[in-house]
């Protein structure tokens, strides 16, 4: 069975994380969201993958290329949509296939109950918010009708966009999205079969990201690498990745993963939920839970970080701190009751004693002046609060 | 420089011998050739040209023993009866040959008297006439007997009509034996073997093997010796493009993680004695190593006060210059044959040497008393990138240690700012730059260098004529060929040379030249009066010099891809240079 997995837009919804890699390569858990798609192929028995990439293709070609798998690549040229992206693969095709995107996790059950299905198929999922999503109707265990992104909608069966397709559709696309081929098919009265998905799962927004993360990390299984104080106390399931170096009284409460060549100081808490990257710097008195760090950063002491996703190659000085609030952010031109902490796009520099909640800042920014607060605001890259 | 390749086992060896071979072309790829020995006489296969589109067909012999070679022209054009491996006048000895055979003209003259009939204008078949006229029934007596009379470089394999068994010899060329079950290997380097096993000899010169399928004999002096087997795990994933067009883009986008790597593996403790307390440098390189030693000149006065010279290996070696007390040398694959003399001439002077290499067991780690290694893994495409980035990497750790780590922060940050500007869109300056004869390449202070490598990039691929040139130096003469068609990439960054960079950039807007320049990302100055401006962020010239190398490097990559140029293997060029 082959699989292509379509790895070539941005995902502009989870700006400022978006700007400098595409949606494929955010890390939870400490894995880009394709290596988890790639993931559960693998343990599905699939083994003869394509990916189609597009936004900055050579980060996504660089991480396919670390994996010890023979994966092809082709290249989309310009980002028209998901049936124009799947078309691009078409010489590669050698019989029925699945589609899945690169972006959405996808357990490992999920694509064995669509690979084992006859095509065509696709996999459906009941969301208590479908608005985001391609909305379907289904009669007698077939798709009917889908409707993408509708205005409004109650809770529905959506499209998770994973597809086993008969070999003929490759041949045959003449829409740019999946959604409109399929209303096409459904129009020639081909019939295409609706399977639940056990477990799928995707961040429309970034603060879906944090959620998304503490899902993920619950299934890690535990390895210690690095050097750990004697007198650091572990609880529940952690690892720590090689080269990085827990400081003495450092609490650490499961499911945490930290990455290769970090170093915690001592007297932090780190968990529960949070993932950080590889060449981190975390200074002591420092507690994090429920976050999403990735590389490079450097976090200072007597920082509190909850609830918040931080891009690589971030500074934030001594006392920062991050905590959730309720409030209204305009996103997509509306306004939405939004409850997180920060999102932080990649090298913003944040100076001493400032607090962010409910915030987005852009990459690059820069937050500085003691005791300023950033509530409920969203800071375009490169801005500057003082 | 080329490369050789050995296999004695059960399975059939011409595949092996052209997959081997297509992994060593690195070392040149002018022509090839294959020998695999049947019962009276060879079957060979050998033509002008690269390897990578021969596949062997099924009526191909099936022996499985035999040897095979990629060649790097240095005696004798690329052609077919150029080619290796070359035989005897009884055409029952194949040899293949890396390195040069000094006295061979000599020795060429005696075979000829002698009645022997030369098919190539090769040095090397020369080795094969001797090896037939001192046969007596066994190779490795013969070969025993023939390599005295040899002086230059080589690495040797030799096999004989009807036999399953190779002959290998080295002297200063390198060779390394691979230990596998049932069958071995030897190769120029071990990437051929990976894959097949993960034991390996590195032969030294003067030894003598012979190999066959299940046991291995090394002589030294005609002495039989134990080498020590090394245990080296790696895999084959990391000599694959994995879905990158070329090596060199893979390579280029390495380039972060292998800084990262680089500046790790050296600490206070285990940088190098001579290096902790020396008052004063020599550097040797070639090529882009040379511009690395020149960086390290230009930040290590200025952060340690401490003077280091920069010179060329080609060049040191038949100069009489004082020496300074700490000899450096260079090489990505420790083998380039000038930094070696070079540091072999400081050890016979009596001054510390270190290494600074890619390739463990390399020949210029056993030339040097320390070795630092670069940690970039295997680098394929010729032109240099991430081992640029690695050297540049280990010596600005050096610099930081020698400073007590005052600079351990900015450092830090060096990896993700380099990431960044590999984002940096560059189609326009590779449409202004593609069509021309002449480019121009000005910095100053580090940036000079910094620009040489830029310019050494462009015209290694693109084929590109590109020059770099202090900016201050360019109205010394090179003004003269500034004008509309010669476009100039110049680095303005904020700093001591910024003002006088941007009078300079004026000046050659002044002759309509247009002009590409590398500046900090607000500065509208700069923006206002040249063609193109490339931001970079960052704000300490360390982080600079990275991230303007990644940006040329790019920058040359692009162009040569818009060219259509073979960019991993570009003509006349091999990866190292084991020839002086």
């Amino acid at each position: 069975m082959q699989a292509v997995i379509l790895a070539g837009g941005e995902g502009k919804r989870l700006r400022p994380l978006t700007h400098n890699r595409p949606k494929v390569l955010i890390p939870l858990a400490n894995k880009p969201i394709i290596g988890h798609v790639i993931q559960s192929l693998i343990q599905a028995g699939i083994r003869d993958i394509i990916i189609v990439v597009g936004y900055r293709q050579e980060q996504v070609i660089k991480y396919i290329s670390s994996l010890p798998l023979d994966i092809q690549v082709v290249f989309q040229d310009r980002p028209l949509g998901t049936a124009h992206a799947l078309s691009f693969a078409r010489e590669l095709i050698k019989g029925n296939f699945l589609v899945l995107p690169g972006d959405n996790y996808i357990d490992e059950d999920s694509v064995r109950a669509i690979m084992n299905t006859q095509p065509d198929a696709m996999l459906t999922k009941e969301h208590s918010d479908p608005s985001n999503f391609g909305v379907v109707t289904i009669h007698n265990g077939m798709i009917t009708h889908i409707v993408e992104k509708p205005a409004s909608a109650d809770r529905l069966s959506v499209s998770c966009g994973i597809y086993h397709f008969r070999r003929d559709v490759i041949h045959s696309i003449t829409k740019k999205t999946l959604t409109e081929e399929i209303t096409a098919l459904i129009d020639q009265k081909r019939e295409i079969k609706a399977i639940e998905a056990t477990n799928w799962q995707d961040a429309i927004y970034p603060w879906g990201l944090i959620t998304l993360n503490t899902t993920l990390l619950s299934g890690i299984q535990p390895r210690k690498g690095g050097t750990i104080s004697s007198s650091v106390i572990i609880e529940g399931p952690v690892i720590i990745g090689s080269g990085s170096r827990i400081g003495p009284f450092t609490h650490i409460t499961g499911p945490v993963i930290i990455g290769d060549n970090t170093d915690i100081g001592s007297h932090c808490s780190i968990g529960p939920g949070v993932s950080i990257g590889m060449r981190t710097t975390i200074d002591p008195y420092t507690s994090i839970q429920t976050s999403l760090i990735m590389n490079d950063c450097h976090i200072g002491s007597r920082s509190h970080l909850s609830s918040a996703v931080i891009g690589d190659g971030c500074t934030l000085h001594s006392a920062v701190i991050v905590s959730p609030l309720s409030g209204s952010l305009i996103i997509d031109e509306g306004p939405k009751i939004t409850s997180f902490g920060a999102i932080i796009g990649d090298s913003v520099f944040c100076g001493p004693d400032v607090t962010i909640q409910n915030s987005i800042i852009g990459t690059s920014a820069t937050i500085e002046g003691e005791r300023t607060n950033v509530r409920s605001r969203i800071i375009p890259d490169k801005g500057l609060v003082i | 420089m080329c490369g050789i390749v050995g296999y004695t086992g059960f399975k059939s060896a011409a595949p092996i011998l052209t997959d081997g071979l297509r992994k060593l072309e690195y070392r040149g790829y002018d022509s090839y050739g294959i020998v695999i020995p049947e019962r009276t006489g060879f079957f060979i296969h050998k033509a002008c040209g690269r390897i990578s589109g021969y596949i062997p067909s099924p009526e191909v012999s099936s022996g499985t023993c035999g040897i095979g070679h990629t060649r790097w022209a240095t005696h004798g054009d690329p052609s077919d009866e150029n080619a290796h491996p070359h035989t005897d006048c009884t055409n029952s000895i194949a040899i293949v040959h890396n390195g040069i055979i000094e006295n061979y003209s000599e020795l060429k003259r005696g075979l000829e008297k002698r009645g022997h009939v030369f098919r190539s204008e090769t040095d090397s078949e020369i080795i094969a006439h001797m090896l037939e006229e001192a046969y007596n029934g066994s190779l490795f007596s013969a070969m025993k007997q023939v390599i005295p009379y040899l002086t230059g470089s080589f690495a040797i394999l030799a096999v004989h009509a009807g036999d399953g068994e190779i002959v290998a010899a080295r002297f200063k060329s390198p060779l390394a034996l691979g230990i596998g079950d049932g069958e071995l290997f030897a190769g120029s380097d071990i990437t051929p073997m990976i894959g097949f096993t993960n034991r390996f000899i590195f032969l030294d010169d003067g030894d003598i093997a012979v190999i066959t399928p299940e046991t291995y004999v090394i002589y030294a002096d005609g002495i039989k010796v134990s080498r020590d087997i090394q245990q080296l795990d790696l895999s084959p994933d990391q000599v694959r493009k994995g879905g990158f067009p070329h090596f060199m883009l893979k390579e280029i986008y390495e380039g972060p993680d292998v800084f990262a790597d680089a500046i790790r593996s050296l600490t206070s403790e285990t940088l190098p004695e001579p290096i902790k307390d020396a008052g004063s440098f020599t550097v040797v390189g070639c090529g882009s190593s040379y511009h690395a030693g020149l960086i390290f000149k230009y930040l290590m006065e200025e952060a340690v006060a401490v003077p280091v010279r920069v010179e060329i290996g080609s060049e040191f070696k038949y100069a009489r210059t004082p020496l300074s007390e700490v000899i450096i040398g260079i090489s990505q694959s420790g083998e380039t044959a000038d930094t070696l003399a070079a540091l072999e001439k400081g050890r016979c002077h009596n001054h510390s040497t270190v290494a600074i290499t890619n390739v463990l067991n390399s020949s210029i780690t056993r030339m040097a008393e320390n070795t630092c290694f670069m940690h970039a893994g295997p680098e394929i495409s010729v032109a240099a990138t991430k081992s640029f980035i690695a050297q540049t990497g280990i010596l600005m750790q050096i610099i930081n240690i020698r400073s007590n780590e005052r600079y351990d922060e900015v450092l830090g940050r060096i990896s993700h700012l380099m990431q960044i500007v590999s984002l940096e869109p560059l189609t326009e300056a590779v449409n202004l730059c593609k069509d021309s004869l002449h480019i121009f390449f000005v910095g100053r202070g580090v940036m000079y260098p910094v620009m040489m490598e830029g310019a050494l990039k462009m015209k290694e691929i693109s084929y590109i004529h590109a020059e770099a040139y202090a900016a201050g130096e360019l109205k010394h003469g090179p003004f003269a060929l500034l004008g509309p068609e010669t476009p100039v990439i110049a680095v303005c960054l904020p700093g001591r040379t910024y003002h006088v960079m941007i009078s300079n950039i004026k000046e050659m807007k002044a002759r309509k030249t247009p002009v590409i320049a590398i500046g900090e990302e607000n500065d509208t100055e700069l923006s206002d009066i040249v063609d193109i401006m490339i931001p970079v962020p960052g704000a300490h010239l360390w982080q600079h010099v990275l991230q303007v190398t990644v940006l040329l490097q790019l920058f040359a990559y692009h162009t040569a891809a818009a060219l259509g140029r073979d960019i991993d293997k570009p003509r006349n060029l091999a990866k190292s240079v084991t020839v002086e």
